[in-house]
């Protein structure tokens, strides 16, 4: 093309240029004027090389892209001049057809460098001035508007809510703290987590804000967890018993909290018959699932090599884990491996004893062998053993369980998923002193409240010997209002405890059956 | 036609004034046994800058001339000198008496060009217009089978009211407008170039009518509307036919020049993006194309074929260089799209219910495609 052209293409460059360096100007001061803006409404300072580095940044992609997108070749020039000019596209002929040679493409080509040369100066594009010249305000007034605005005081701002314990909230602590005394915690978990709650209501009196409360809320369910979970709680050994392959035994500690389901401890009138009871049923299941356990060791044959892996499982169960010593449950494991170690050698230095094993017999009696015998007491130690460390542990779980849900509930906050109202009302009550509502039987709250023969779609399991694993609650209430009845009519209770039962079924079935 | 002296032989003489004389056997029945030489097209390569400036000025020439004979009209006086030189056929739709054939004949007159005219009628049969083999008998009793040419064998035909012969006849008419041949007997005989055929429809009288059908319309490069003229075109008429009725326009150019004249426009350059816009303008006047407009869709009924995207670069080159311009634009090619399309393109009920032309919707077509 001619010179006309050439100097039109370099006008157009320069155009180019210049837009894309108004434009990443633009949206340089755009940039630092809206985070300088957003941040000083925030209240936050951060260094002014940083508002350097951001404007920097932005306007040199933003001239970038603009001349990318802007710059112009031949075709896009020749296209402006013809419609600016109206020269019906011979301009772009010409372009197009620059290289070509004939006579026509000839003269159409010098006809068009004689119109080039011919054209006025090019007038300035007054339509996108206007559209540059907006975009331009509205960035300089940004940017300078930020840099004028003061920094704002973001603690003003955000104001802590005043607290002031009332004096229902401090009766509430202090009936907890009752319950807790009359609990059945050994008596230096008991004194600490007592402890523990007369500091938190002393904490709640000195707070004058929610979030001081928050704060001793969160100290003090801390240090009532720590005091009254061990270490090693039992979820924790499940995961190792399991791993070593003893699957029954973890899924009884796992489950230790669900073995016997009571929700509420404020169902009874004395904590301490809620021990008592809680005692009962795990020793009763537990019985049962033992006969299998003890089944295992019965037939005569491989006993040495079962009793081995017994006492590998076990020990490597405790060895696996970093438990202190004082861990009972850990002591029974412990002790119970040695002793299946010391029978296994009796085993291998007596062949002859190893010979006489009897037909197998789930049934442990005088025709036992020596060893059968020994494994058979040791069975029994271990059962109440285990039955006392396991209601130990899980009634550990389930007061620290229901010291945090009382507290929560106390103060407003969300219970964990999972986890039942320490009332177990399902009323919505927010008073967790109000009694529960007997009268409410569409209830649908955790425990199958209702009639025996409706079950309101309780979803919580808990484990059934009977069928070696876990089923509904609600399927089994009926066996267990059955134990129940059995236990009212048994005569092994005290007055007191016949009562807490009784209570306890009618909540559970709004009356004693007739039957009774 | 003038009074013209018999011979010796008692045959007619050729006319005086008849500018074009192929052979002295030309009698005014028409050619008889005459082999018309073949005019070649000169090689791109001898023309240079002068022929280029003489293609502005030959058709200022032709206007001239024309418009001696012819007054007002313009546009179809243009798009008719621009069907000639592109190498198409003219369909001129319009009421009796507003001059179709003192134009074809002036035309003839101006470009030196023999010049016909076929009254098409029910009655007329192919053998009428192409010619027929009839048996002579020569002075020693001898008989042979002799071709009769038929009026076709002329540079410029006006078909008048071809819509009126049957469809054999028309279908004789068409093949020869396409080939630009006449096979009769097995035997070809090639129609000389320029060969250019007006044919009209008379849009008033459609009792014994045998409409072109679609196939045969596309065969037409442009269809022209000849409208009634406005007073003072009117008043020029009656005044200028006051004078003669004849056609005064005098030759000015020749076939040759006209073939050069087709030959140079072909070089005419053209830009892709105004080939593409025409393509989108053929392609947006049918409406099963998913990416045709609203309009297309609701007002049309079938699209123009792509003979119409032919017709439209070819005749735009020759619209370009006739405005002296050495370049195709969108202007050439919009203010050909109505004479291209309107005949190509068919309208549905939705539109004849709204009282819309197809040269609205031509018109809309052309708006949305750009």
């Amino acid at each position: 093309m001619n010179k006309s052209f050439e100097k039109f293409k370099r006008n157009d460059w320069i155009a180019a240029v210049g837009m894309s360096l108004a434009i990443g100007v633009f949206v340089g001061l755009f940039s630092v004027g809206a985070v300088l803006l957003t941040l000083k409404l925030c209240g936050v300072v951060i260094d002014a090389l940083y508002y350097a580095l951001i404007g920097g940044g932005m306007a040199a992609v933003s001239f970038a892209l603009a001349l990318l997108f802007l710059r112009p070749n031949g075709k896009k020039v020749a296209k402006n001049l013809d419609t600016e000019f109206a020269l019906n596209e011979k301009v772009q002929t010409a372009y197009e057809f620059s290289s070509a040679t004939g006579a026509m493409v000839e003269r159409q080509r010098a006809d068009a460098y004689d119109t080039l040369d011919a054209l006025p100066r090019r007038h300035v594009r007054t339509g996108k001035l206007f559209a540059y010249l907006c975009a331009g305000i509205v960035a300089f007034a940004l940017f300078f508007a930020a840099a004028f605005v003061p920094f704002r005081n973001v603690g003003a701002q955000t104001e802590d809510p005043p607290f002031e314990l009332t004096d229902w909230q401090a009766d509430n602590i202090r009936f907890l703290i009752e319950n807790v005394q009359k609990s059945g915690l050994a008596a230096e978990e008991k004194s600490g987590a007592v402890a523990a709650l007369n500091e938190f209501i002393e904490a709640l009196g000195e707070a004058k804000t929610e979030s001081a409360k928050l704060a001793a809320l969160d100290a003090t369910l801390e240090k009532v967890s720590s005091i009254l979970l061990p270490p090693n709680s039992y979820p924790d050994l499940a995961s190792r018993l399991q791993a070593a392959g003893q699957q029954d035994l973890a899924e009884m500690l796992t489950r230790g909290g669900e073995t016997y389901r009571v929700y509420t401890l404020l169902k009874y009138e004395d904590v301490a018959g809620f021990y008592e009871t809680k005692t009962i049923l795990v020793e009763e299941r537990l019985e049962k699932r033992w006969e299998e356990y003890r089944a295992l060791f019965a037939d005569g044959d491989d006993l040495g090599v079962r009793l081995a892996e017994a006492a590998g499982a076990a020990a490597s169960a405790v060895l696996l884990s970093e438990y202190p010593a004082s861990d009972p449950l850990c002591d029974i494991l412990n002790e119970y491996s040695l002793e299946l170690y010391k029978i296994r050698d009796e085993l291998a230095g007596t062949p002859e004893a190893a010979e006489e094993e009897p037909e197998p017999e789930p049934e442990p009696g005088p025709e036992l062998s020596p060893a059968q015998k020994e494994l058979d007491s040791l069975f029994g130690m271990m059962f109440d053993a285990l039955t006392s460390s396991l209601g130990d542990q899980s009634y550990r779980g389930a007061m620290d369980r229901h010291i945090g849900n009382y507290l929560k509930n106390l103060f407003g906050l969300p219970i964990e998923a999972g986890e039942p109202d320490p009332e177990g009302t399902g009323d919505g009550s927010d008073d967790p002193t109000k009694p529960p509502d007997d009268d409410n039987e569409d209830d649908q709250g955790s425990g199958g409240w209702g009639s025996g023969q409706t079950q309101y779609g309780s979803n919580d399991e808990v484990y059934d010997p009977a069928v070696g694993g876990y089923v509904q609650y609600g399927k089994i209430l009926d066996e267990y209002s059955a134990e129940m009845q059995k236990l009212l009519r048994s005569g092994d209770l005290t007055e007191e405890q016949r009562a807490m039962v009784q209570r306890y079924i009618e909540m559970l079935y709004g009356g004693i059956p007739a039957e009774e | 036609m003038k009074n013209r002296k018999k011979t010796k032989n008692g045959e007619l003489a050729p006319e005086e004034e008849e500018l074009y004389t192929p052979s002295p056997e030309v009698n005014a029945d028409g050619p008889a046994e005459y082999e018309f030489p073949e005019i070649e097209a000169p090689a791109m390569s001898a023309y240079d800058t002068a022929r280029i400036d003489k293609f502005s000025a030959s058709i200022k020439r032709i206007k001239d001339e024309l418009a001696k004979d012819f007054v007002g009209q313009q546009d179809v006086v243009d798009n008719v000198l621009c069907a000639i030189i592109a190498g198409g056929n003219v369909l001129l739709e319009g009421v009796p008496g507003v001059g179709k054939t003192r134009l074809v004949r002036s035309l003839g007159k101006a470009l030196r060009l023999p010049f016909s005219r076929i009254q098409f009628t029910p009655d007329l049969m192919p053998s009428d217009v192409t010619g027929t083999n009839i048996i002579e008998q020569d002075a020693s009793g001898r008989m042979s089978m002799s071709f009769q040419r038929g009026p076709i064998f002329s540079n410029l035909i006006l078909a008048d009211e071809i819509n009126r012969a049957t469809p054999k006849t028309q279908a004789a008419m068409l093949e020869v407008m396409q080939e630009h041949k006449v096979t009769v007997a097995k035997k070809t005989y090639a129609l000389e170039e320029p060969f250019f055929v007006l044919a009209t429809e008379n849009p008033i009288e459609q009792d014994g009518t045998y409409p072109l059908p679609e196939a045969q319309m596309d065969r037409f490069m442009f269809k022209l509307l000849v409208n009634f003229p406005s007073v003072d075109d009117l008043i020029g008429i009656v005044n200028m036919t006051q004078i003669t009725m004849d056609e005064t326009a005098t030759a000015v150019v020749d076939g040759p020049t006209i073939l050069e004249m087709r030959e140079l426009a072909k070089t005419v350059p053209v830009i892709d993006a105004v080939v593409k816009f025409a393509a989108d303008i053929v392609a947006n006047s049918h409406p099963e194309l998913d990416s045709s407009p609203a309009n297309t869709k609701k007002y049309i009924k079938y699209g123009a074929s792509p003979r119409a995207a032919q017709a439209l670069i070819t005749c735009a080159k020759v619209r370009a260089l006739m405005n002296g311009h050495y370049n195709v634009s969108y202007q050439d090619v919009k203010a050909l799209a109505c004479p291209v399309l309107r005949h190509r393109v068919k309208i549905n009920y939705t539109a004849i219910s709204e009282k819309l032309t197809v040269d609205d919707i031509i018109k809309q077509l052309v708006n949305e495609t750009r």
